[in-house]
């Protein structure tokens, strides 16, 4: 077989792979089988283009929600500048793609024998697996802040009642009141989002008339992303609104208490009518019940495949792998999948996995029609995702509000394309 | 069909310029490895589809960039790394990128089309 020239052919045509299906040769077993499981940003989207480089391979997906609720621009909704409806989205494109969508939640992972247990009771056995699915809790890592305590203080990093439960505590909140964002040490997800909820938390109060409340955002670190452009927006738009407390000022809570409404953090106690916990996090549960962890409950990967670094024919993308310099965010989780469905289909074909350049692009809500960002590309060096040098950077700090409005357009774009991308 | 043809080829294009600009861009200043060929090109031009649309068509505020041609995508992004025509992010993106990067996505970006060409 002319490998070099079949494989580059191969690859051209994978890159429009959903409109030149006809073109995509594949050699290899008959019918080989991957399981994905999460239908977010990373499974969703590995699912759609494993299927798309190779029509022959039976691809299923695995989500437990009959719907999948975004987390970005959620924060938009809590501000009152879109319907929660406008998150949530269906698997019926998904499904017209020919993958097959199972709503259930996996039990059991076996790698030796290459099988999921499921929690109807059925099984699914596979020849490669992807396991994308997201964050979760480090449940009384804060003390005082388990399941129970999220119902009174929110923590909304998973989007969906916690939304809306955040919602509609903000609205209740009445003028005048002290309002608090508990912000965990990194790795989390998404790192820009609990500065972006302090902004939409104040948009909501300046629109309701509650200019005099005091949002404080209590932090585990002393810098955080776009730092410089959140506070310019702050002081543009809410002056006086949001104090951000950083860890060298005792901004690192320890522990809170959800009948009293007082969280503790070692600069002081505070009182306050919202507490909006983001708790430190972990890999998801599936994920370290299958033993993929490698480093404080994160599952290290190996970055041209996206493969476990612990068990072999394990995938793990988004949000639960360890993904060197790339943040945690959906447009990542995006850009790890694609590179994983490339390998995956690769590999079950008996060639090698390419390698990978990942990229990255968030965008963050300020107010509305202003919005900043931040980009780069990824690249793979001694087994770690490295960032390009000069390939990124934020939004500049001097950006006249023309640009910050087209910015907020493009976060917009990038959602609506993204989404076309992922679920048809 | 025509118009579906056009679209698709254009979608390539698309893809091996824009994998072919981010490979340059890899390998110019940044802590790649020297003995690699660099990434293949749709592995970088999926990442830009996320934001530009499927098959290079955007639902949103981007712009499509299926049924430009590859004289036009060149000039434009070369122009957003000049600072020549204004840009949020793609000015940014394009920064690290020498002439003769833009030149070679150019010509790559005319002999992988006549491959791919339906």
């Amino acid at each position: 077989m002319t490998r070099g020239i079949a494989r580059r052919r191969f690859l051209q045509a994978a890159g429009a792979a959903s409109v030149l299906p006809a073109l995509v040769s594949c050699v290899g077993r008959a019918q080989p089988r991957v399981v994905i499981v999460g239908a977010g940003f990373g499974g969703a989207t590995c699912a759609h283009y494993i299927k798309a480089i190779d029509p022959k391979i039976d691809v299923t997906l695995v989500e437990r929600s009959e719907t999948y609720t975004t987390c970005p621009l959620s924060n938009n909704v809590i501000g009152g500048l879109q319907s929660f409806d406008s998150l949530v989205h269906g698997f019926d494109g998904l499904k017209a793609r020919g993958i097959a969508v199972v709503h259930d939640s996996v039990t059991a992972v076996d790698a030796e024998a290459r099988m999921l247990t499921l929690a109807a009771g059925g099984s699914l056995a596979y020849d490669r697996l992807v396991l994308s699915p997201g964050i979760d809790f480090v449940w009384n890592g804060i003390e005082g802040y388990d399941e129970l305590a999220a119902e009174v203080m929110p923590h909304a990093y998973k989007a969906g009642p916690q939304t809306l439960l955040l919602q509609k505590q903000l609205e209740s909140v009445e003028d005048g009141k002290i309002v608090i964002i508990v912000v965990p040490d990194n790795p989390y997800r998404c790192p820009p989002a609990p500065y972006e909820r302090a902004c939409m938390f104040a948009h909501y109060f300046k629109t309701a008339g509650k200019e005099k409340c005091k949002i404080f955002i209590l932090d585990h670190k002393d810098k955080f992303t776009k730092m410089d452009l959140f506070i310019q927006g702050w002081g543009r738009f809410y002056p006086g609104m949001i104090e951000w407390v950083p860890a060298s000022k005792g901004g690192t809570v320890n522990r809170v208490d959800p009948k009293t409404m007082t969280v503790y953090a070692e600069g002081g106690e505070y009182q306050a009518v919202l507490v909006n916990v983001v708790p430190p996090q972990s890999a998801g549960k599936v994920a370290l019940d299958a033993g993929l962890a490698t480093q404080d409950g994160w599952c290290g990967i190996k970055p041209w495949t996206m493969e476990s670094q612990v068990k072999e024919n394990i995938h793990v993308i988004g949000d639960s792998c360890v993904p060197g310099a790339m943040p945690k965010s959906g447009f990542s989780a995006n850009s790890q999948a694609k590179i994983c469905a490339a390998a995956v289909a690769a590999l079950l074909r008996g060639a090698e996995a390419v390698e990978p350049v990942f990229m990255n692009t968030c965008y963050s809500t300020i107010a509305p029609n202003y919005a900043v960002s931040i980009n780069a590309t990824y690249r793979v060096s001694n087994d770690n995702i490295v960032a390009v040098l000069g390939s990124g950077a934020e939004s500049p700090l001097d950006a006249p509000d023309q640009v910050r409005a087209a910015e907020y357009d493009y976060a917009q774009g990038w959602y609506a394309s993204t989404m076309a991308e992922i679920f048809g | 069909m025509r118009a579906r043809m056009t679209r698709c080829r254009a979608a390539v294009v698309l893809a091996a310029l824009l994998a072919a600009a981010a490979a340059a861009a890899a390998q110019e200043p940044g802590p790649g490895t020297a003995d690699s060929a660099g990434p293949p090109v749709p592995t970088i031009a999926r990442n830009c589809l996320g934001c530009h649309g499927p098959e290079g068509v955007s639902p949103g505020a981007m712009p499509t960039l299926a049924g430009k041609t590859a004289d036009y995508v060149a000039r434009r992004l070369m122009e957003f790394r000049d600072g020549a025509r204004p840009s949020t992010i793609m000015g940014r993106i394009m920064k690290p990128f020498a002439d003769e990067d833009i030149q070679k996505i150019a010509a790559y970006f005319a002999a992988e089309t006549v491959e791919v060409n339906p």
